[in-house]
């Protein structure tokens, strides 16, 4: 298998991973994470970082697709996404992979239940693409190389959170192999987000690390209708 | 899990609303739409 088909591999593995039937003790871990980041997005809705992302929500309107935590703001899944993915982080009581640092819960959770609410998908589907998203999230930042990525003074953070996001996603849209290809490029083209942000002690300059992972779902919804 | 999430949501979304959101994603697998959790996620009036 030659080198060049390294995103062909990725992409026939996202669409299988989609109906993948999980170990118990996998879909456990997914169930935690889950409602342990949805704590998260509920106790930081109530921060500095919050609050702004609630006002900015309120003020965006549009499709009422999936819900904005805590409040009556429903708003499309791109606004809800960013606004919950926010919160998420906001107390950093949210998860983190101690191998790259990343922290998967607070982009990829938030990603996953608002593409889910749009979709209607069923609680499987979220756990799939969920489970999906986390292995993402973590595995491109292994194969990158966490810290030569810091090195470079990007933020390591952005690449794990755009490409865990954009899995969970694309899973939940039910791409199939030649739309998870797009996606993943999509998403990578989309990968942003310096060091400056640990200078940040409020948390709000970070939430523009992931800011790309709603967008790339935009993107993804024109794959579908092509 | 439970009792962290517990912790963490009940003084935003009250008891009630927080034990609807455990139990349902303790049970994930059973939910036939993700959107049966809006009701336990939301909080009217803000």
């Amino acid at each position: 298998m030659s080198a060049a088909d390294i995103t062909g591999r990725l992409a026939r593995y996202m669409v299988e991973a989609r109906e993948r039937s999980l170990p118990p003790d996998v879909a456990r871990e997914a169930r935690h994470r889950i409602l342990d980041t949805l704590a998260a997005m509920v106790s930081g809705a109530h921060l500095k970082p919050g609050e702004m992302a609630i006002k900015y929500a309120r003020a965006q309107g549009g499709a009422a697709e999936a819900t904005v935590v805590t409040t009556d703001i429903r708003t499309t899944a791109i606004n809800a996404a960013l606004a919950n993915a926010m919160f998420a982080h906001a107390d950093e009581t949210d998860d983190f992979h101690p191998a790259t640092k990343a922290h998967p819960g607070c982009c990829v959770v938030p990603t996953a239940l608002a593409m889910a609410e749009r979709e209607g998908s069923s609680g499987t589907e979220l756990l799939n693409a969920v489970t999906l998203g986390y292995d993402l999230c973590c595995r491109f930042l292994m194969a990158l190389g966490a810290d030569l990525v810091r090195a470079t003074h990007r933020s390591a953070e952005g690449t794990s959170s755009t490409m865990g996001s954009v899995g969970a996603a694309a899973a939940l849209a039910r791409l199939d192999e030649k739309g998870m290809r797009h996606a993943l490029s999509y998403a990578a083209q989309q990968v942003s987000g310096i060091w400056s942000w640990v200078r940040d002690a409020e948390h709000v300059e970070k939430a523009f690390d992931s800011r790309a992972t709603p967008r790339a779902r935009r993107k993804i919804r024109w794959t579908r209708r092509a | 899990m439970n009792a962290k999430a517990r912790l963490l949501m009940a003084p935003v979304l009250g008891a009630e609303q927080t034990d609807g959101v455990i139990r349902r994603v303790n049970a994930l697998e059973a939910l036939a739409d993700v959107r049966e959790l809006r009701p336990f996620l939301a909080r009217a009036g803000r």
